[in-house]
């Protein structure tokens, strides 16, 4: 499925929200089985299956996360799986991070905290540079690369709430 | 001619869809009409209908506010609070169960059920008798029969819950277009029309449930974002830790009570009741007991002793409401609106703390008692075809999953998705020629299966035979616009659509469903009228009975009131000794549901004034 297809929306990053928004709630107002109760019950089944692919289509493209894998898909069918394999060197950095986040206490937290999120950012930054140069395989490591970040925060989040 | 006047008369009658507020407490029905929504009340003005039903010994069954009155007079077998049942399984509900005055059992598949005279309901029949009650006033109040409606539950009710309503609904003779939040339809009757764009909190705290739902208000699309809440959290249980305290305080006074027997629990409670609705305007509160010899005694209850007494679970929904406020991705600084309610919000606590929280002054335009029923209405205009300037979209509360190996739960769609929302997923087989595959679905947050909720179980069947791992059946997860999970199945390879029946875990099956449909038809075919006529008269002798024991009770009524119910006890009294014998000449029905009718308006005045004394006799009875 296209998300971008689905919300009559350009394949790209950068979408203005409020198009993206605009988009999604008026294509809900044609689709939704709220709307069409006056047709027959096949139609409505169709609706229905065509509200939630815009829900889907919305719930992707809303999150920078979702939407840059959505592109990945589109552009490059399967480079996701296939990066899947990271570097040693990466998955030993990793490991050390991990152990440190285990063993933040008190102000080690917040600095850690804003360092990964720097890195988070940067990771983001980089995949959309790399989306728009069309260097796939090189984006899809980053998304997974990422993903062990964004991983690493929430079990830092986790652990200190 | 005639035929065809019937006709167009059916027609628009089938056009009316209202909307329904079932709630633990009381219920309410409201229609929109050409100048809003509006509440559908009896001939006496009152909207709120008692969520209470009570079999009779002798058969039928007395509902709303005549099972109310009776409340004290028949504790066991008045069957409240029945919302905190549904959906439930015998295990889930123990603990609530301990606290009713009415016996809970589990049931062969493990299912709460209500036992009364040897005979078991389950809280979906119950739940029907009270829609039924909301239907009849309904379309005595429109002039015309209604057979469809918009019915809301709470926001966290899970899909269990949802599609037990929905049964309910369907036992008793309603067409449920949809099953809407409460948050949500209160949203739509908070004097937000959909005109300004904008955030709203709702804040609903009810007698059984708490919800809190963020939404987005934009170009006539009321969207939530985010909903947390607890279904087991209400103005119930505020009345049962009051009730504890009271009854401990006097005993600490009065040395031990005989207070064990249900009919005390149920009058201290609703005494209790009364000095909460109290503190809620006075600083503090006093119950004065009569003991007889010239004694008397008092229970005096400060607001600050209220306060910090329910402070624990007021903390726990600022809990839910900074977790659905998180989920929204929204900050307290980007709300618009914060709107209350529920009666329980007329609490000050609650207010002073739902201002501090979210800095917002909270909106309290509309009766926190009828919102909800009145933006149900709404939805079911626009579901009817009447509104087409507004649209509603809902979230699912809780993440569903199926069980992958190892007991751990996979989530297809996650918590807080806009529904309609769809997930697809293929499954293999293990084993060379396997044609069945068992699929186990959960609801919940947490990673294993232990920790969340099954919903149900269901088996594909008629996969080809075929290597193990070859065959590709893709089961499709729908979340419809109700809440509601639907599973469809269809085998890849050779396009062979596989069979699910879904068992499941927490409510009737279809056939248990289809049965007690059946049931009831037959029961409405098997001469309706005499049945009538003998519930009629077990009605109309238990509401005597009922009625002698309030007099006696109640020192101190005005005497023109005690006259006046007198005067309508007699009639009903003299109605009944001139038919004796278990059924009624069916020429005296209309007489004597008459002078029923006119007993029960003139006592559920008197009901809340006998409490008092009630306390005071439970107080001095012997066990």
């Amino acid at each position: 499925m296209d998300p971008f297809a689905t919300l009559e929306l350009e394949v790209r990053m950068d979408l203005d929200p409020a198009t993206l928004e605009g988009n999604y709630l008026r294509l809900s107002r044609l689709s939704h089985p709220d709307l069409l109760g006056s047709l027959p019950a096949e139609a409505q089944i169709e609706a229905m299956a065509r509200s939630a692919r815009l829900n889907d289509a919305y719930r992707v493209l809303r999150d920078p996360w979702h939407r840059a894998r959505a592109i990945l898909d589109l552009r490059a069918p399967g480079a996701f799986a296939g990066a899947k394999r990271l570097s040693g060197e990466f998955l030993a950095g990793m490991m050390d991070l991990a152990e440190e986040i285990a063993t933040a206490r008190g102000d080690a937290v917040a600095p850690l905290r804003a360092r990964l999120r720097r890195t988070i950012d940067g990771y983001l930054q980089r995949i959309c540079e790399q989306l728009a140069r069309g260097e796939y395989h090189a984006a899809a490591v980053s998304l997974h690369e990422s993903n062990y970040h964004r991983k690493a925060l929430h079990d830092l989040d986790a652990a200190s709430a | 001619m005639t035929l065809q006047t019937q006709h167009s008369a059916g027609a628009a009658d089938a056009r009316v869809v209202i909307g329904i507020d079932l709630g633990t407490t009381y219920s309410a029905a409201a229609v929109q009409t050409g100048h809003g929504p509006k509440v559908l009340r009896d001939p006496d003005g009152n909207g709120l209908i008692p969520s209470v039903v009570t079999p009779l010994a002798g058969g039928g069954l007395l509902v709303g506010r005549e099972a109310k009155a009776l409340s004290l007079d028949l504790p066991d077998r008045t069957i409240h609070s029945i919302k905190r049942l549904i959906g439930r399984s015998g295990q889930e509900v123990l603990d609530e169960a301990r606290r009713l005055p009415y016996p809970v059992v589990v049931d062969e598949r493990g299912l709460a059920r209500v036992r009364i005279d040897g005979r078991l309901w389950s809280p979906e029949e119950i739940s029907a008798r009270i829609l039924e009650r909301v239907r009849d006033q309904a379309a005595a109040a429109l002039g015309m029969p209604v057979r469809r409606a918009v019915i809301t539950v709470p926001a966290y009710f899970d899909d269990a819950q949802r599609q037990a309503t929905k049964d309910a609904a369907a036992l008793a003779g309603l067409e449920c277009l949809r099953i809407v939040n409460e948050p949500t339809a209160a949203s739509l009757a908070a004097g937000i029309d959909g005109s300004k764009d904008g955030n709203v909190l709702v804040y609903d705290l009810g007698g059984g449930t708490f919800d809190v739902s963020v939404l987005r208000i934009q170009s006539g699309v009321f969207r939530v974002l985010a909903t947390a809440g607890n279904t087991h959290l209400g103005g119930d249980d505020f009345d049962h830790a009051l009730a504890e305290r009271i009854l401990a305080a006097l005993a600490a006074r009065q040395g031990p009570l005989r207070v064990a027997n249900a009919y005390a629990m149920q009058a201290v409670r609703r005494s209790a009741e009364g000095l909460k609705i109290a503190l809620s305007s006075q600083d503090s509160a006093t119950l004065h007991l009569d003991l007889g010899n010239g004694e008397a005694t008092e229970f005096t209850i400060t607001r600050a002793e209220f306060e910090a007494m329910i402070a624990p679970w007021i903390d726990e929904t600022m809990a839910c409401v900074q977790r659905a406020v998180r989920d929204s991705g929204l900050a307290f600084a980007d709300l618009d609106h914060v709107v209350l309610v529920g009666g329980s919000t007329r609490i000050p606590l609650v207010r002073r703390r739902i201002a501090e929280l979210t800095g917002k002054t909270p909106n309290t335009e509309v009766d926190p008692d009828l919102s909800v029923a009145l933006g149900a209405a709404i939805q079911a205009d626009i579901l009817a075809g009447g509104t087409r300037s507004l649209l509603l979209l809902d979230v699912i509360p809780l993440s569903l999953g199926i069980e992958t190996m190892g007991g751990v739960v996979s989530k297809l769609i996650l918590r807080n998705a806009t529904i309609p929302a769809s997930h697809t997923e293929e499954f293999s087989t293990q084993v060379d020629n396997q044609t069945a595959v068992a699929i186990h679905v959960y609801q919940g947050e947490r990673e294993l299966t232990k920790d969340c909720r099954k919903l149900g179980s269901f088996t594909l069947r008629g996969i080809p035979p075929m290597p193990a791992g070859l065959p590709r059946v893709a089961v499709t997860f729908l979340v419809d616009a109700d809440g509601v999970l639907k599973v469809i199945a269809k085998e890849q390879r050779t396009g062979v659509e596989a069979s699910i029946q879904v068992v499941p875990s927490h409510g009737l099956t279809r056939e248990e469903v289809r049965l007690m449909m059946a049931e009831s038809i037959a029961m409405a075919e098997s001469d309706m009228a005499a049945r009538e006529s003998v519930e009629l008269r077990n009605k109309a002798a238990a509401m005597v009975r009922g009625t002698r024991r309030a007099l006696e009770l109640a020192g101190s009524l005005p005497p023109d009131q005690v006259y006046s119910i007198k005067k309508a006890l007699r009639q009903v009294e003299q109605e009944l000794d001139a038919h004796p014998g278990p059924a009624l000449p069916l020429d005296a029905v209309p007489g004597l549901r008459e002078k029923v009718e006119e007993l029960s308006r003139r006592t559920a005045q008197v009901a809340d004034d006998v409490i008092g004394a009630a306390v005071k006799r439970a107080l001095l009875e012997a066990p």
